[in-house]
């Protein structure tokens, strides 16, 4: 992955500007679900994404590769995203009480649920629109590390955040996800509890 | 009462990030505990349902805009030299034209008939002597930059004008070219 982004920015580089069109291809997809996470309306997600590339392709001869070319690019998203919320007055990637706790957040509840309902559909389904609910502020790190598979200091690298509230903004979305899924779920359990029951 | 695992004992089990030691100690926990192993049931699903999710598709479209705001058309670049250049162009047409008019053109005016086109006859013929003294004037230049002497005349008041005029009109063309082609041109090619 990393020698195919290596030749193709090689190919930029060298003077091929078209070759720019794989490296689009490649990381749009990915990068546009980071988009929608931070901004949450596809049409300024995709307005981001297309000035990110642009950035992109004009900083590629100052890139270094001291990182992947996909982490490098995250960030680039990450900055557009994160200054397109502020120009919107969204809340900012870089507050609250981040380096304080977040072990302690909320102790485990009880999950009674049976163990099918973590294998089906509709557990997937809930658990990808609560994902897609989460706060700007978790949504990002939560996608980079679950779907982009990042590890904590990649993502530190993209959002410039400290490893500590990297870590708290994962435990958080986590706990956060957990507890909406769960409500959602028993409620759906509870549900198709009471049509049985009026179906019987 | 039991005591659970923490949040923190979870995401870190999940994530394969627990020393040896503390791994022993949860593993042995859960054993025991049904609670805490739905929560990491519960955890463990939600990973894996996240990583399954398709990401968010995007067109073949979204990549030839961006690559249209990098590189710019093959095939419109001829278009936008001539738009960039349509002042200019539409300048030089102008003037050969007018230029090409007279000198191929000399008696033109002369045998019309007198009327109402008198005139317009003696303006023109006022034109093409003035034609004929810059000739003369730009004559005389070139031959001055010529390294043997020549036996130029001295440059009238009528030259001055033309000079003037000559420099008049490059200021319209490049403001014509700056302000209005230019302007069209980056519209067309927005």
């Amino acid at each position: 992955m990393h020698d195919r982004d290596h030749s193709i920015v090689t190919r930029v580089l060298a003077g091929e500007k078209r070759a720019y069109a794989e490296l689009v291809d490649r990381h749009k997809d990915k990068a546009m679900t980071l988009a929608m996470r931070m901004l949450k309306n596809r049409e300024d997600a995709e307005e981001a994404l297309q000035d990110a590339f642009v950035r992109a392709f004009h900083a590629l001869p100052r890139f270094e590769w001291k990182s992947s070319f996909s982490t490098w690019f995250y960030r680039i998203v990450y900055n557009v995203c994160a200054s397109a919320l502020a120009r919107k007055g969204g809340p900012s990637h870089q507050s609250l009480d981040e380096e304080t706790g977040g072990e302690n957040f909320d102790p485990p509840s009880d999950l009674l649920l049976p163990d099918a309902a973590y294998e089906s559909v509709e557990f997937s389904r809930i658990v990808r629109e609560e994902v897609d609910r989460l706060p700007s502020m978790y949504g990002p790190v939560f996608t980079l590390f679950v779907m982009q598979e990042m590890s904590y200091e990649e993502i530190v690298d993209v959002t410039g955040l400290s490893l500590s509230a990297v870590k708290v903004r994962l435990f958080r979305a986590r706990a956060l996800l957990r507890d909406t899924v769960a409500k959602r779920l028993g409620n759906e359990v509870v549900e198709l509890h009471k049509e049985g029951v009026q179906g019987s | 009462m039991m005591n659970h695992l923490s949040n923190n004992d979870i995401y870190s089990l999940i994530d394969g990030m627990m020393l040896n030691g503390e791994r022993s100690r949860v593993l042995a926990h859960l054993e025991g505990c049904e609670r805490c192993r739905r929560e990491i049931a519960f955890h463990r699903s939600a990973t894996r349902a996240v990583r399954e999710t398709p990401p968010v598709k995007l067109s073949s479209r979204f990549t030839e805009r961006v690559m249209t705001m990098i590189v710019p058309r093959d095939q419109a670049a001829w278009l936008r030299w001539t738009l960039n250049n349509a002042g200019n162009i539409f300048g030089m047409i102008l003037v050969l034209t007018v230029i090409g008019y007279f000198l191929t053109t000399p008696t033109l005016f002369t045998d019309q008939p007198s009327g109402s086109s008198e005139k317009l006859t003696q303006t023109f013929q006022t034109y093409q002597g003035l034609y004929g003294q810059a000739k003369t004037f730009l004559t005389d230049q070139v031959n001055r930059l010529k390294p043997t002497p020549s036996t130029a005349s001295a440059p009238t008041a009528v030259s001055g004008k033309i000079l003037a005029m000559i420099i008049l009109s490059l200021l319209v063309l490049f403001g014509l070219d700056r302000f209005v082609f230019q302007r069209i041109s980056r519209v067309r090619t927005r």
